[in-house]
């Protein structure tokens, strides 16, 4: 369907690609003229701070949603990293506990990306599976216990939810970096563009050659990574575990994909516009609280917001003729 | 190979139910009394009475957790032999409850304990046992008024006076007068509910204002994250914190220590203790908070059960005591083991 | 001899959801008494009765090719409001159409989304979800309410002959459904959008229409269930059916084999489906496993059988192309 290509002003053409990043400032512009403290230094390094659990996890997150499937087991795969680098940091060591959560959320991948990537079965069961499987064993281990780092003030640990270099928060730093470089790999590498492929174009994979059981397999294994990673910042801040920690975050990293543009049935997307979501669901979060509002109207507010968003990028696509 | 795979999935599969069952704390082998199990026995008598308990969600916090181990190990110690006992997990679900409640009943249970999930809801629950002639020991949390006819015994403590004696705790903190911001349980939960109605009846008429409120949802995490959030706006205008249980005030302290105003100044109050509260008190960086035992809970909700079960009477209100613990005192209690 | 026994195994593995219910029912009979008696398996069937009603409609949009994440939320949302309509005046019934016409509403928002704005179906149901949420709190104030009606409730615990009407109003839409899937022409026209949208649309199908029509009743049977819940709780709570309500239906049509992607399937899988998932959850009751068992097996059934189906499927085509 080739309509017509009407000469598109240049600004026009600014705003439709860069629609996420006009709609996050306007947001943080309306909280900041709406309240007295959202901007503040103080507030939006927390803001910052608070956004880091989610956005890490979401890098990968994208990744799997490119090609083309969801992974429902973050929320327990950041429980599982939390409870075990906090549950056995006195027991024998931080080193070792971080090693041992990346360890086991990499293993739980595997089998994830086994099962969707090998045996094609559809991810949203098996994802949900795993994710119930996790919360029993989990159970079984705590008892449904809290447990907690003694001395939390004492552990290099720390620095992972805590600690701050040149002002700004650690988290902060890994999340910029880790998205740069998910980034870079997803557009520049050949990897990236076999994902792309896995997600958009069966015909492509069928006739280059390219293993797309394999590429499923890795960025399932990315997803527990980031998880795994996302967990050591979250056990790091609250120094204690609990067994409902993080259980709906998958639901809050599959938002800031969506938000992102990325979607299901695309085969493209960007981690860098995963970051904007999660920024724009933290700004959401914070600046009701600021607002004083209830806690339920940030929900309303994030599904519209949403829905303008992508609405806004498809309509706009949709002129230009490029779907 | 694929097929392969696919057998020992299966295989893998129901191994897992058996073991699984198995491996559950109490396996229930094909009853060897006399009476034959026939499928449609209406008055299949057991030889010793069944206990069911529909709980409202195991593992949802140390105190939960608490409260089950001590059934568990009560059952072993005490009362082994002498009835049975079966747990169905609502896990949080109001409408769950409701199906567990026919299961129970299905189970022909002769007494239930219940932990209701929602106090209105589980009305039709509590009608149902009524109508099948089962006692009904309401525990820990209390099912709406007008169910309450229906009900053998309450037993447990009350979130509403706990929420009060943590009011008068704040009160006395701050000696009548401040602004406090709240940290309240999971949103639409009785409990929730109750912690707060009792706190807010306790400050009125004081000049003590609660200047927010927002749901933690009990979790340390999230409290953490809400209360950064009040600091930045609030800053030095909060005077006082009220957490509806410690796995908040965990959390509040947590960013009170970040900011840098952990030094006792804010006063802390909430109207259930854990271990992590009680070091706190200690310390002097938590004002006060209630001590509610689950193990005196379970205790002696099981304990009431047993008595009807044997066809015992019993009354109907029973309370466990329940404790302010400030700096003052925390040295007469033991530390909880939750 | 050998042709009914082929015959069966050829029907087996097409509706892989039989031998397994048959495993499952069997394992339980063997281990529980209490299991296996007529009062249990009717106790079986008027649980399974709301999810099953929601499954029904989930049906209809999965064999068109896409899926509802917002179901679960627009369960709880009619749930609460069919109360809050009774506690304003409204009387019972009044309450429950009105109700009813709010989800068609819904339904409706989600399909013109899908088919005239043309955003993705998983953004527009995420989008859905969250704001619905929002909506369900801010309709009771994050409390829960119960209905002043007590007769409210005599419809979701009422029995006759010892069948409840829950049960018997599943029943009937399962039949009424199962009529139109094979019998109407929106039942064939949705068959043919889900295997191939663009064939379908060459030959005259108005796809649109169509998928439109499938969100409403995806839509209006969560409503449905939505008034069932209230009904036998006589009350609301603002968290029902977040956040995995609507993965809980899905999952309910999946197990009995409909695929995700859309063009086979039928109600009596989902069906199927649904029962074996309640049967299961019963039986764990009845042998008093522990939570942390509860989880850990049903996370392993859910996988074991989406792998099971997926496989048998393999074996069917490959069969399928020997003849």
């Amino acid at each position: 369907m080739n309509s017509e290509k009407k000469p598109r002003s240049k600004l026009a053409r600014f705003v439709s690609n860069h629609a996420l990043l006009i709609g996050f400032f306007v947001i943080i512009i309306f909280f900041s003229l709406a309240t007295n403290n959202f901007w503040s230094k103080a507030n939006l390094l927390l803001l910052l701070r608070q956004a880091c659990v989610v956005g890490i996890a979401a890098c990968a997150m994208t990744y799997v949603f490119i090609a083309g499937n969801m992974d429902l087991s973050v929320g327990a795969l950041i429980t599982l990293s939390v409870l075990i680098s906090v549950d056995l940091h006195d027991k024998i060591g931080p080193l070792p506990s971080i090693l041992l959560a990346i360890a086991c959320c990499i293993v739980i991948g595997i089998i994830n990306g086994f099962i969707v990537g090998y045996l094609k079965v559809h991810s949203m069961i098996v994802t949900l599976g795993m994710m119930m499987i996790l919360r029993g064993v989990m159970l079984l281990y705590t008892g449904g216990q809290l447990t907690w780092v003694d001395n939390p003030n004492e552990t290099w640990f720390s620095i992972f939810g805590r600690g701050t270099v040149l002002g700004i928060p650690f988290p902060a730093i890994m999340l910029f970096v880790f998205v740069i470089i998910f980034e870079l790999v997803l557009k520049k590498t050949t990897f990236g563009i076999k994902v792309q492929a896995t997600g958009g174009n069966p015909n492509a994979v069928k006739y280059s050659g390219i293993d797309d059981r394999k590429i499923v397999l890795i960025t399932f294994i990315f997803s527990a990574l980031m998880s795994a990673i996302a967990g050591l910042v979250m056990g790091s801040r609250t120094m204690k575990f609990q067994i409902e920690i993080a259980f709906g975050h998958e639901f809050s990293a599959i938002s800031a994909v969506i938000l992102g543009g990325t979607s299901l049935s695309g085969g493209f997307g960007s981690v860098y516009k995963t970051l904007i979501g999660v920024l724009i669901m933290a700004s959401l979060y914070n600046g009701f609280l600021m607002l004083g509002l209830p806690y339920y109207f940030q929900w309303i507010v994030q599904g519209v917001v949403i829905l303008i968003m992508v609405g806004f990028d498809v309509l706009t696509k949709k002129k230009e003729g490029s779907l | 190979m694929k097929k392969i795979i696919a057998v020992v999935l299966t295989l893998l599969l129901i191994a897992v139910c058996f073991t699984g069952c198995k491996g559950a704390d109490e396996p229930k082998p094909p009853p060897t009394d006399s009476s034959t199990p026939s499928p449609n026995a209406t008055d299949g008598k057991r030889d010793i009475p069944l206990i069911g308990m529909s709980h409202l969600g195991v593992g949802t916090n140390n105190y939960t957790t608490i409260y089950t181990d001590t059934l568990y190990k009560m059952m072993e110690e005490e009362f082994k032999g002498q009835v049975e006992f079966y747990l169905v997990d609502s896990q949080g679900d109001a409408e769950k409850q409701l199906s567990d409640i026919d299961d129970l009943i299905e189970m022909k249970c002769d007494v239930v304990i219940l932990w209701p999930v929602s106090a209105t809801a589980v009305i039709p629950g509590v009608r149902a046992l009524y109508e099948a002639g089962i006692p009904i020991i309401n525990t820990n949390s209390g099912i709406d008024v007008s169910a309450q006819k229906m009900l053998t015994a309450f037993s447990g403590p009350s979130d509403y006076n706990q929420g009060y004696q943590a009011g008068e705790a704040m009160i006395e903190a701050l000696g009548g007068k401040g602004k406090v911001v709240e940290l309240s349980g999971l949103a639409g939960y009785d409990t929730a509910i109750q912690r707060t109605a009792g706190f807010t009846d306790a400050i009125k008429g004081t000049e003590i204002e609660i200047i927010a409120s927002e749901p933690a949802d009990w979790s340390t995490e999230k409290a953490q994250t809400i209360m950064e959030t009040f600091i930045t706006k609030y800053g030095k205008e909060i005077k006082g914190v009220y957490c509806a249980d410690d796995g908040i005030s965990a959390g509040v302290l947590n960013a009170l220590d970040a900011a840098g105003m952990n030094d006792g100044s804010i006063a802390i109050t909430s109207p259930t203790l854990f271990a992590s509260g009680y070091d706190a008190i200690a310390e002097g960086k938590q004002y006060a908070s209630v001590l509610q035992s689950p193990i005196e809970d379970a205790k002696l909700a099981l304990q009431l059960a047993v008595k009807v079960a044997k066809g015992e009477s019993i009354e109907f209100d029973n309370r466990i005591p329940t404790f302010v613990v400030t700096k003052n005192n925390y040295k007469d209690f033991e530390r909880p083991s939750w | 001899m050998k042709r009914p026994l082929k015959a069966v195994t050829v029907f087996c593995r097409e509706y892989t959801i039989i031998p397994i219910l048959l495993v499952i029912f069997a394992v339980f009979s063997i281990y529980s008494e209490s299991f296996f008696s007529v009062t249990n398996m009717l106790n079986i069937l008027q649980q399974s009765s709301i999810y099953g009603t929601m499954a029904l409609g989930m049906t209809f949009l999965i064999i068109s090719g896409y899926f509802d994440l917002s179901a679960g939320v627009v369960m709880g949302l009619s749930a609460n409001l069919v109360i809050i309509l009774q506690r304003s005046g409204f009387s019972i019934g009044l309450s429950i159409v009105t109700t009813l016409v709010v989800s068609f509403f819904l339904g409706s928002i989600n399909g013109i989304l899908v088919t005239k704005a043309r955003i993705s179906p998983f953004i527009v149901t995420l989008a859905m979800m969250i704001t619905g949420r929002g909506l369900t709190y801010f309709l009771c104030g994050g409390d829960q309410i119960d209905s002043p009606y007590e007769r409210f409730m005599d419809y979701a615990n009422g029995k006759i002959w010892g069948i409840s009407f829950l049960s018997i109003t599943f029943i009937v839409l399962l039949t009424v459904s199962a009529i139109v899937m094979k019998y109407s022409k929106h039942g064939r026209d949705t068959f043919a959008v889900g295997g191939n949208a663009d064939a379908a649309f060459n030959a005259g199908i108005n796809v649109d229409r169509v998928k439109t029509i499938n969100f409403i009743i995806c839509s209006l049977s969560a409503g449905v269930g939505g008034v069932m819940t209230a009904s036998r709780m006589n009350a609301a709570t603002p968290f029902l059916g977040y956040p995995d309500g609507a993965i809980m239906i899905i999952t309910c049509v999946v197990l009995g084999g409909t695929g995700l992607q859309g063009g086979y399937g039928s109600v009596l899988r989902t069906l199927g489906g649904t029962i074996a998932y309640f049967m299961f959850r019963n039986g764990l009751n009845m042998m008093n496993v522990t939570t942390a068992y509860y989880y850990i097996l049903t996370g392993a059934i859910l996988i074991a059988i989406v792998t099971l189906d997926k496989l048998q499927g393999k074996k069917r085509k490959k069969v399928l192309q020997e003849e």
